[in-house]
């Protein structure tokens, strides 16, 4: 019976994603390019090459983080829209406080750093869970907010008192060999997914093992019953966004951590979104959210390929991201076409 | 001469389920007619289909002696064929007449004139002599006033026919009669009513013919001269109503005892008025009223989940006023919520997920590093299955895939899982059927035996009868009257209900 | 005194965009459908009116091109919440993904470029005939393009259309409970239909005044979080839009000290953000203590 599930729960993903690509391909058509170069193109510029392959996976990572926290909030029936300013305080939090701490041998650099780039993300995320909380402030416009608050903010710092010389808005890099180092062999891919898989598998332990996991599960589905269950409905609450935020900041310590070793503006290009999308893609289960990052991935690379090469503009995905998260939202379509399909049978 | 309204061989199938199955049905001018059946008989999926909100499977309508397709309720309101449904079709926000003319409201140039359509309110209000305020926000209106908003917007629609849904369920005996009087207003008026109940003894007073339904299968139809009680009762159940058998048990020491309690909600009405209570172990006391006098509100309080309300309150001898809904919970009381859908269950969860609700702090559902065990899960959720004779016996299949009697079984099961000092019970059996009735009762007399304290919430005059050693009957807010079981008749608690006294002659 | 004046003159021009998108919210809301598209809505007006005003050489021919795909667009959201029972949230956070896609990819693949599109006519500044000769007036009140007049007649007919028209009963039942209006033989998909179309459509308006009436292109990252701030607006106005466009004055308000401030001490980025901290404690301040509503989406 649980493999059944399982089975249908792929299904519906696989499903939208066909959807998508239908969709997509009218769109593209419609815009004037060709469906087949396009589709082409993002397939050999994502999984091509080795080389291709590692920089999809490269940047599936950050993916997998804001995957995560995505569909920690989601779980628990909370929409936190903020990952993209909660990834961006830890980022500018690992860089300001990475180049201060540089005196720390690597690896507890490293954890020090990522532990007070998670708390800032967390923060960031509590703000909003609080207002929920108390003054029952819808946290999808708050989180919005506070990601404009966001960039402006680390805007001010990189631009203004922790600028590096130069006439780019950034800060000053840290050292190489404080950053999180390349796996033997490869060039583009750090350890750095190796704490994504960690935090994959015990994020998904947690929810199945803990009572706390159960809480918020429970509060996802009904919260009303969750409550005559026992469950406190306040702390569950602000304890999940304090986890989103948390891992999305983790997210952003890891981009400076491990790609650019230094913030930069517009360093993040939307991670936070494409978090939600992946949440939503992969049904909020944490092996769901490891295959839809590893695709986001695959378009984010492809969708450069595509552009460089067959000059199809890689804002495309975009398209195709939204419509995987549109066609998900709707449970009714995946019945209506097992419907229409009987009738053809 | 044809029927006014006529159903022939009608059939209705979910899936497997047969709902309706061949049903003959008519309805006339100037006549009472009852659809009477338990619960799950297939009384409201019969109405449903001559309301148009369900397509049959086979079989015919036909109206005026002509077939009719009916294919959303339109159809069947531009035929003049209303419904009163059990549970109010009506907005709270909006106005009596608002509620009443929506659809076909009165104009002046493209404005909605609010004075015709009070006028034209108040013509049929005085009329069949209902004292209600066409400018009043329906959200304040009692039950009883709402019920006839409810008839006035069937009238004004244009109703030819009116379909009543259970429509005593939430009246008083003494407002039944005022119902009933409406209802021979009615009748006077050419109208062709319809009451759909389970309700014996409301059936032979009011209606002129009455058709019987049994699972699903029209079981016989009689005029109300040719018949009587017993034998409407064999036609609606195939076996005698078990009997329970209430040993009376010296109760023991006081479980629940709520001194003075006071609360206002939000808008500052005052909701409970100095309530006072006391339930002792092994004993149950059966709190009858109407809707909306607070047992809401009292109930949500003794859970743990309502807070701000002043006086005493003690489980088990321990103050609540700061006491989580965990914190209660793990006590050793339980509380069975009258909105099962919204209180008790995770729809979309699988059955050992539902177990858990309520149970997942208890070692009872926790490994040694108190991480939870689904293996201790789903042996009680197999234990339950088998306590309760729940069907189908699949512990993986989510909760909304099983029946309403199936669910309320299963919540109740959770609930008694655990070792009950209090169990406080609101309407227990509303909606399932008789034998999922018997079990629940049955389970509930056992916590009685084993020595929990019980306080029973509900509506149903029988289960009142059948399980409460103390009655007690709530209205706006306090206990205004309390005794021994014996010493009340379902009249003498209407009288209460109602907000009278033996005082007033 | 003049940039006092000047202040309150773009103030007030800065509010409309929020004026119209406030009430398009109202609208929707008032029907029952979440306006989390509204973002969406805005960037599709403010684009499609450059392109309509591109391709017809005419700036109201833009502006009504604008408000047609507005509608549709809206529409297919609509048809996603009510047809295929959407979750409201994700589908409107979608929608506003694929309408950013969609208006990225229109700008390359039609006017080459990522940031800016082309130049087209745009809207004239309207003089009123009396107003504009009398001194402090006229700065207030006089000067604004015709679709800020407009907003005014679309508030008024929002007003009359929810409160006093009949079909207002009907909307405002719709959002607070459809199974009645279905009960009735009334249709209630098709009230909510057209509310969300509505909406997309004076959204999509409002989106054109970003585009069309201060300035003559459209430039990405033109709408900037309003669609979202517009929420706000209309939570706090209670659906009321006489009350939106009071409320979006206030925001304008915080615009316009981020324009014309420039020359204080404080940072242009925290200026920035004022509008972002005001919705946020308008929220605050909005708060209803109705623990029904404690997790969104009906």
């Amino acid at each position: 019976m649980k493999n059944r599930k399982y089975i249908h729960q792929m299904g519906t993903s696989l499903l939208s994603i066909v959807i998508a690509v239908i969709i997509g391909s009218i769109v593209i058509g419609l815009c004037g390019y060709s469906p087949v170069l396009a589709y082409t193109a993002l397939l050999k510029g994502a999984f091509g090459s080795p080389a291709l392959l590692m920089t999809t996976l490269e940047k599936s990572i950050p993916l997998i983080f804001c995957g995560i926290a995505a569909m920690i909030s989601f779980k628990c029936g909370l929409f936190n829209i903020g990952i993209e300013g909660q990834l961006i305080m830890g980022a500018i939090t690992y860089a300001l406080i990475g180049l201060k701490l540089q005196w720390l041998p690597m690896p507890l650099h490293i954890l020090v750093c990522s532990i007070l780039a998670m708390l800032a993300g967390a923060l960031w995320s509590s703000i909003a869970a609080i207002l929920k909380v108390t003054r029952n402030a819808n946290e999808v416009v708050t989180t919005v907010m506070l990601n404009y608050i966001a960039i402006y903010f680390t805007e001010f710092l990189v631009a203004g008192p922790f600028m590096a010389e130069g006439m780019i808005a950034q800060s000053n890099a840290l050292d190489e060999r404080k950053m999180i180092p390349f796996i033997p062999g490869s060039s583009k891919l750090t350890w750095a997914c190796v704490i994504a898989l960690v935090f994959l598998i015990v994020i998904a332990l947690f929810y199945k093992y803990t009572v706390t996991g159960y809480n918020m599960i429970a509060t996802g589905i009904n919260f009303k019953a969750a409550e005559a269950g026992g469950i406190r409905m306040n702390s569950t609450c602000i304890l999940s966004m304090a986890l989103s935020g948390a891992i999305a900041g983790l997210g952003g310590a890891m981009l400076v951590s491990a790609t650019y070793g230094r913030f930069v503006l517009d360093m993040s290009s939307g991670y936070g979104f494409d978090g939600m999308a992946i949440a939503v893609l992969g049904q909020n289960s944490a092996i769901g959210v490891l295959f839809s990052s590893i695709l986001f991935g695959g378009l984010r690379t492809g969708s450069l390929y595509m552009a460089m090469f067959e000059g199809i503009p890689s804002e495309l995905v975009s398209i195709l991201q939204g419509v995987i998260i549109l066609v998900i939202s709707a449970p009714m379509l995946v019945r209506y076409l097992q419907v229409w399909r009987k009738k053809y049978e | 001469m044809s029927h006014l309204l006529e159903t022939k061989n009608l059939t209705k199938m979910f899936g497997d389920f047969t709902a309706n199955s061949n049903v003959n049905f008519w309805c006339d001018e100037s006549v009472v007619t009852s659809l009477l059946g338990e619960n799950g008989a297939g009384k409201s999926t019969l109405m449903k289909m001559i309301y148009g909100l369900y397509r049959p499977d086979a079989g015919e309508i036909l109206f005026d002696g002509k077939k009719v397709r009916f294919k959303s309720p339109r159809d069947a309101i531009s035929k003049g064929i209303q419904m009163v449904h059990q549970h109010f079709m009506i907005i709270d926000e909006l106005t009596v007449a608002e509620n009443i003319v929506m659809g076909k409201e009165p104009q002046r140039m493209g404005i909605y004139s609010k004075t015709e359509a009070q006028r034209l309110v108040n013509e049929i209000s005085d009329n069949y002599g209902f004292m209600i305020n066409p400018k009043e926000k329906v959200g304040n209106l009692s039950v009883g006033e709402k019920q006839k908003v409810e008839i006035i917007k069937a009238l004004y629609q244009g109703a030819k026919v009116l379909i009543l849904d259970e429509p005593t369920a939430v009246l008083t005996p003494q407002e039944t009669e005022g119902l009933f009087k409406v209802i021979r207003r009615l009748k006077a008026d050419d109208k062709s009513v319809i009451i759909i109940t389970h309700k014996l003894h409301e059936t032979i007073e009011i209606a002129d013919e009455i058709f019987v339904l049994r699972h699903g299968i029209m079981n016989g139809f009689v005029n109300k001269e040719d018949t009587d009680v017993h034998q409407l009762s064999q036609m609606m159940v195939d076996h005698e109503p078990k009997e329970f058998v209430k040993e009376p048990k010296a109760p023991g020491k006081e479980a629940l005892s709520v001194k003075n309690l006071t609360y206002y909600d939000k808008l500052g009405a005052k909701v409970l008025d100095d309530l006072n209570l006391q339930v002792r172990s092994g004993e149950i006391y059966g709190m009858a009223g109407i809707e909306g006098n607070g047992q809401l509100e009292f109930f949500e309080i003794l859970a743990g989940i309502m807070k701000g309300w002043s006086g005493e309150i003690e489980i088990l001898n321990q103050n609540i006023k700061q006491k989580s809904v965990k914190e209660i919970i793990q006590m050793g009381v339980s509380c069975i919520h009258s909105d099962r859908t919204e209180r008790g269950l995770l729809l979309d969860l699988d059955v050992k997920m539902n177990v858990l609700l309520g149970n997942q702090f208890s070692a009872q559902m926790q490994n040694k590093y108190q991480l939870l065990d689904y293996k201790k899960t789903a042996i009680a959720a197999s234990e339950i299955f088998e306590q309760y004779q729940v069907t189908p016996a699949n512990v993986d299949m989510p909760l909304k895939s099983f029946s309403g009697g199936n669910q309320q079984k299963i919540i109740i099961g959770r609930e008694f899982l655990r070792h009950l000092r209090l169990a406080i019970v609101a309407h227990p059996t509303r909606g399932v059927d008789i034998g999922v009735c018997e079990i629940i009762r049955e389970n509930i007399l056992e916590l009685k035996r084993n020595g929990s304290a019980v306080l029973l919430i509900t509506a149903d005059f029988d289960e009142l009868f059948q399980l409460s050693d103390r009655i007690g009957v709530m209205f706006e807010g306090k206990i205004v009257t309390e005794g021994r079981a014996e010493e009340y008749t379902p009249i003498r608690l209407g009288l209460y209900m109602g907000g009278g006294n033996e005082d007033e002659k | 005194m003049n940039s006092i004046l000047s202040l309150i003159s773009t103030s007030i021009r800065l509010a409309v965009p929020l004026g119209y998108a406030s009430i398009a919210g109202s609208i929707s809301e008032t029907a029952g459908i979440l306006a989390l598209g509204l973002e969406g809505f805005m960037m599709i007006g403010a684009f499609m009116g450059v392109l309509g005003a591109f391709y017809t050489g005419n700036v109201m021919l833009g502006i009504l091109m604008a408000a047609g795909a507005g509608a549709v667009f809206a529409l297919i959201f609509g048809f996603f919440c009510i047809q295929l029972k959407s979750n409201q949230v994700v589908a409107g956070v979608g929608m506003n993904i694929i309408a950013e896609g969609l208006v990225s990819v229109l700008m390359i693949a039609i006017f080459g470029s990522k940031g800016k599109s082309e130049l087209v006519p745009s809207l004239q500044k309207l003089d009123i005939p009396i107003l504009k000769n009398i001194p402090i007036i006229k700065d207030i009140f006089s000067g604004y393009t015709g679709l800020a007049y407009f907003l005014i007649l679309v508030m008024i007919i929002a007003w009359i259309v929810i409160y006093k028209a009949p079909i207002g009963i009907r909307l405002r039942a719709t959002g607070i409970n459809s199974e009645v209006v279905d009960s009735l033989g009334l249709r209630s998909g098709l009230i909510k239909y057209i509310s969300v179309a509505a909406c997309g459509a004076i959204a999509a308006i409002g989106g054109t005044f970003l585009s069309l009436s201060q300035l003559n292109f459209y430039s990405k990252d033109m709408v900037a979080g309003r669609g979202y701030i517009a929420l706000a607006i209309f939570v706090f106005a209670k659906k009321n839009p006489a009350l939106c466009v009071l409320i979006s004055l206030l925001f304008g308000f915080t615009e316009a000290i981020h324009l014309r401030m420039q020359k204080f001490p404080i940072p242009s980025q925290f200026l920035a953000m004022l509008p972002y901290l005001c919705t946020i404690i308008v929220l605050i301040v909005s708060a209803t203590n109705n623990k029904k509503q404690k997790l969104v989406v009906k």
